[in-house]
């Protein structure tokens, strides 16, 4: 009971995960299925759409997304501050930081991962595991997205008795820029508003906000 | 490191959930019907009809006429050389000297569902004497 309360925000997380992909696919075969009665065509099962490129497309676009809003934001909280924002460091603390605030090298603690006390390239490598883990999940997702972004854009252009698009077309292809953009607005967006609003608004308990009674001008301050 | 294993097998099963559906398995059954419907249609047309899709037979017969009636003139012509076969997902397209086909995928085999179609310009539909609603 207690390893389940010490995990419950990744598993609260990917169980919501688990179920909405579920309802994605269970929505999206109904769909699929309706337009396809429309027109006289096949439907298709649950299992042969979860394979498809029309759902790969759907969850790719999505994926590419939030993970580029978590590498960006990963990245860029290196270097920009937001004076009174939880989400930023304090204003003096741009940059890389001394491996001494970064508890790296002779500065690593007893308890500090092995990496961080290695030396070289291993340390290097382990001091940007985060955003390169972040970076290659978004590369992959988005790869993704065009691969199975093309199939199903052409399935649809011989729906409508249209030539299918090659690898160059697609790149510049309005479907392929609408999935992506769509997707991209919305996340900087929401970092933005996050960004902006915890300056002032307040989540009694948690880490995400500020303590309720704090100045709006402390910055890097979490509840 | 663990986290990167994860990265590189999220990546890569989304790669090949990426490529589900370009179908190239499905490029031999596609040619395959598309030959038997364009050998048929001048020669045995009541065959032709029969490779055709629901929608697109009821929409060839709506004006009353019998479908091996209609075929060899709407979707006759010479094909030479190698049929150009694309297949994505249910749907796919046939390219076959002066003939274009299109074809979808039913639960017992490829049926076509337009044809003796004619281009119109770049990214234009075709033209098909012969298709759905």
């Amino acid at each position: 009971m207690r390893r389940l309360r010490d995990h419950g925000l990744a598993l609260v997380f990917g169980a919501l995960f688990l179920l909405s992909l579920t309802g994605q696919a269970l929505w999206g075969v109904a769909e699929l299925n309706g337009e396809a009665r429309d027109r006289g065509l096949p439907t298709i099962g649950l299992g042969e759409y979860v394979t498809s490129s029309t759902f790969a497309v759907d969850v790719a676009e999505n994926w590419q997304s939030e993970y580029l809003q978590f590498l960006l934001f990963i990245l860029l909280t290196v270097w920009f501050v937001q004076k009174g924002s939880p989400e930023s460091k304090p204003l003096d603390k741009t940059g890389r930081e001394s491996d001494e605030d970064q508890k790296v090298g002779r500065h690593a603690t007893p308890d500090s991962p092995p990496l961080a006390k290695a030396e070289g390239w291993r340390r290097s490598l382990y001091s940007h595991s985060l955003g390169l883990t972040m970076g290659l999940i978004f590369l992959g997702s988005w790869s993704a997205q065009f691969v199975a972004g093309r199939a199903a854009h052409n399935a649809d252009l011989i729906r409508d008795l249209k030539e299918p698009e090659g690898w160059a077309a697609y790149l510049t292809d309005p479907d392929f820029w609408g999935r992506t953009l769509q997707n991209w607005q919305s996340e900087f967006l929401a970092v933005a508003s996050m960004v902006v609003l915890s300056i002032y608004l307040r989540e009694r308990g948690s880490p995400e906000s500020k303590p309720v009674g704090e100045p709006h001008e402390s910055t890097g301050v979490e509840g | 490191m663990p986290c990167l294993a994860v990265a590189g097998a999220t990546t890569l099963a989304l790669l090949l959930a990426g490529c589900a559906g370009r179908g190239s398995a499905e490029n031999e059954p596609v040619a395959d019907t598309a030959t038997r419907f364009l050998a048929s249609v001048t020669s045995a047309p009541d065959q032709g009809c029969d490779l055709l899709a629901p929608a697109t037979l009821e929409e060839v017969e709506a004006d009353g006429e019998q479908c091996a009636d209609v075929l060899p003139e709407a979707a006759g012509g010479e094909q030479s050389g190698e049929p150009t076969v694309d297949v994505y997902g249910r749907d796919a397209m046939v390219r076959w000297g002066e003939q274009v086909i299109f074809l979808a995928r039913f639960d017992d085999g490829w049926r076509v569902t337009a044809a003796g179609c004619e281009p119109t310009g770049k990214d234009l539909p075709y033209d098909c004497e012969v298709e759905g609603p």
